[in-house]
């Protein structure tokens, strides 16, 4: 080939090479293009080895050339590569698209237990009467548990109620917490008076679970310790209480009863809020006797450093399990811990 | 507690009904959880004398009573023959009501006989636990043609109270008429607590010493000689089983009666079986043995006190007796025991041995320090109608 040809040759394949890179579709094509323009067997490699027959000041003005085409096209493929490569992604990227429009699948909606529900409502209560919430630990030792509540070892109350006992070495005469009333002595121990306090919590008995008892239950209790604090304070917030939880028209009464720490202590029955106090199967009589109170005793004042002759106080406890089986007319405790989704269902999220 | 209505009645002579009275007494603190009537399924038995008794012309073990009631001579059909003629017995004539049977009495034939009712057992009145045989009826105390119920004061209803550990007072007849007394303004009547004494002096009979007087500040002790094993008056026996308490005989019935009735628990022991005869309250060495009436071999602890003779263990003090000095039948001679023993001590061996019994249960609630002369008094002559009995009393 004489140069003119070559130099011809050489402007052909510039323009040829540019056209296949820019209509190769894929990376597959792009690739035989490069081979096909830019390869040994090319036309642009026959040119190269041809300028070797050239006289040498044609030679270095036709391989400048050749270079110059090699560079532009081998910007080309790499323009259209990269080009392809975006492509391919965005491909990619399409192809596995979430449907963002679909509608989500739903699962099993929870609801809140009927003890939360009913504990939630009487502590709730008396937050709002100015109360505040306190927790001791379920495993107690003797002293919180009884002797500062005034049951002594030898008190016949220690035989009232049977215990269950936790065995950790080391430390003796530890069990389960048999009333939340050891709330009120940690409470009082920890701060001065006046002590307005609310404290829910589980307690253990041992006791065969029947249909109106658990041996793993939940109380609510109450203490109260402040200057001139009496007896119609203790009705005043129990009928409150009572109307917060059954209605507006409920009437309390109280029958002498007896707990240790308390002096004196009562029994507090309440209307039914059922048949409004004429007696239905809900109430036998009319009456539902719900939970027991008391001024709290002045010993247990004095076990906890209060000075008993300045400050008076008053206490009371009731269990929710029985509120609740009262509240939703549940035929049987127990179904309260069987966790039967059946029975949970029906008390709905709220 | 259970308490019947009539026997209340005795110490706080009120007129209300059981419903008013409970009513009353409840907001004051005497937890009546049920008002019962044992005896309301009983109606229309009445006291009839056995005029003769022969043998069932059909039967080997059946027999035929002709009685005499209040309006006539009626027969009948009986499956035992405890009776004989000249006794009383109660009889449920057709149309009358019997605790245990659900229908009314009826005229029935037997064998080819006609029988009339039946004659009543003291079960089958729910008076006693016993089956044994026909209930055969005190003359002094009822006559033919009396109403059985009204006779033996069978009509009345009976508190079954809940009684809390504050108030050890309504462990005893007494202690709930006391309230009852006060919530409705009767009189309260006194404790008749006269003895009829004999004359010898009571430090021959017996002595007693208290070596641990913290446990035991106060002991009362009675003899009474020449005491007789027969049963109670039906009236007693139905109190006692009214109140959960099975009647056994007049010797311990008198204990249980005065212990229900003033709430001060006693003892009785065979006065012939106490060696010295004399009473040691003291504390129990380490190791020491008793036999209790469970038949149960205590081992006992220096923390037990022990009532003892002048020789060896006799009772587990305030908690149960001992076997070697339990009244029997041969017992002529008895020894009662009404004490005062200090709550804790009893609480605890009680709880330790996990031995509760009504004493027990009185004592760790804590007992009337002054009432255990009385009632000594009132289980020494404990059922009047009967005739009383001659005693002597030591006391330390």
């Amino acid at each position: 080939m004489d140069p003119s040809e070559l130099l011809r040759t050489l402007e052909t394949e510039r323009a040829h090479g540019r056209d296949l890179f820019a209509s190769a579709a894929s990376l597959e094509e792009l690739d035989a293009a490069n081979t096909a323009v830019l390869g040994r067997k090319s036309r642009l490699g026959e040119v190269q080895r041809a300028l070797g027959t050239l006289e040498e000041a044609r030679r270095r003005e036709l391989g400048k050339a050749v270079n110059e085409v090699r560079a532009e096209l081998a910007a080309a493929l790499e323009a259209r590569r990269n080009a392809l490569t975006v492509d391919a992604e965005s491909a990619l990227l399409a192809a596995d698209a979430i449907d963002m429009t679909l509608p989500g699948r739903r699962g099993p909606e929870g609801s809140v237990h009927p003890l939360t529900l009913v504990e939630d409502e009487i502590v709730g209560l008396f937050l709002r009467l100015g109360y505040r919430v306190a927790e001791g630990p379920e495993i107690e030792d003797d002293w919180h548990n009884f002797q500062a509540l005034n049951i002594p070892e030898d008190h016949p109350a220690r035989t009232m109620k049977d215990s269950l006992y936790v065995s950790i070495p080391g430390h003796p005469e530890l069990l389960l917490r048999t009333e939340t009333s050891a709330v009120q002595i940690r409470t009082m121990q920890s701060q001065p008076p006046p002590v307005y306090i609310v404290a829910p919590g589980r307690v253990y008995r041992r006791e065969t679970p029947d249909a109106t008892h658990l041996a793993v239950f939940h109380q609510v209790e109450a203490l109260v310790v402040d200057e001139g604090i009496t007896f119609a304070d203790l009705k005043g917030t129990l009928e409150a209480m009572a109307q917060g939880l059954f209605g507006e028209d409920r009437k309390i009464r109280f029958t002498p009863s007896y707990f240790p720490f308390v002096e004196p202590g009562a029994q507090i029955g309440v209307t039914c809020f059922r048949c409004g106090g004429v007696g239905c199967p809900t109430c036998g009589n009319g009456w539902i006797e719900l939970l027991g109170a008391g001024m709290v005793h002045p010993k247990v004042l004095e076990n906890c450093g209060y000075d008993s002759e300045r400050y008076t106080g008053f206490a009371f406890g009731l269990g929710i399990e029985r509120v609740a089986i009262l509240k939703y007319e549940i035929p049987d405790m127990r179904l309260l811990i069987e966790g039967d989704v059946r029975f949970l269902e029906r008390f709905g999220a709220a | 507690m259970r308490v019947p209505l009539t026997w209340l009645r005795e110490f706080a002579p009120t007129d209300l009904g059981a419903e008013q009275l409970a009513e009353i007494l409840i907001p004051r603190g005497v937890l009546i959880e049920a008002v019962e009537c044992p005896w309301e399924g009983l109606d229309g038995v009445v006291v009839v004398r056995v005029l003769e008794v022969r043998d069932h012309p059909n039967s080997d073990k059946l027999c035929v009573a002709r009685i005499q009631h209040g309006s006539g001579e009626a027969e009948l059909v009986v499956g035992v023959r405890n009776m004989a003629p000249g006794d009383l017995v109660p009889w449920a004539p057709p149309g009358a009501r019997v605790p245990v049977l659900t229908e009314p009495l009826a005229t029935r034939r037997v064998r080819g006989v006609d029988s009339n009712g039946m004659l009543c057992s003291p079960r089958e009145l729910a008076i006693s636990q016993d089956h044994s045989g026909i209930l055969i009826l005190d003359q002094e105390e009822l006559r033919v043609g009396d109403d059985l119920k009204r006779g033996l004061g069978l009509d009345e209803a009976v508190f079954d109270i809940e009684v809390e550990p504050n108030r050890p007072d309504f462990l005893s007849v007494y202690g709930v008429a006391r309230e009852a007394a006060a919530a409705t303004g009767v009189k309260l009547v006194p404790l008749d607590t006269s003895v009829d004494e004999m004359t010898d002096a009571v430090a021959d009979a017996v002595t007693v010493r208290i070596d641990d007087p913290a446990g035991c500040p106060r002991y009362v002790a009675r003899a009474v000689r020449g005491v007789a094993h027969r049963p109670s008056p039906l009236g007693v026996q139905a109190r006692l089983t009214a109140c959960g308490v099975r009647p056994i005989d007049a010797v311990v019935d008198a204990t249980n009666y005065a212990m229900l009735e003033t709430g001060q628990p006693m003892h009785a022991f065979d006065l012939d079986r106490l060696a010295g005869p004399g009473i040691v309250v003291r504390k129990a060495s380490d190791g020491e043995r008793l036999l209790t009436l469970d038949d149960v071999e205590r081992t006992l602890t220096t923390k037990d006190l022990l009532i003892c003779d002048a020789e060896k263990p006799v009772a587990l003090a305030g908690v149960m007796g001992g076997r070697t000095s339990e009244v029997s039948e041969e017992t002529a001679d008895v020894l009662l025991e009404s004490a005062y023993f200090a709550r804790s001590g009893v609480l605890l061996t009680a709880r330790r041995f996990d031995l509760h019994t009504e004493a027990s249960h009185r004592f760790e609630r804590g007992t009337d320090p002054e009432a255990c002369s009385g009632a000594a008094a009132r289980s020494a002559t404990p059922f009047r109608p009967r005739g009383r009995r001659r005693c002597s009393t030591a006391s330390g």
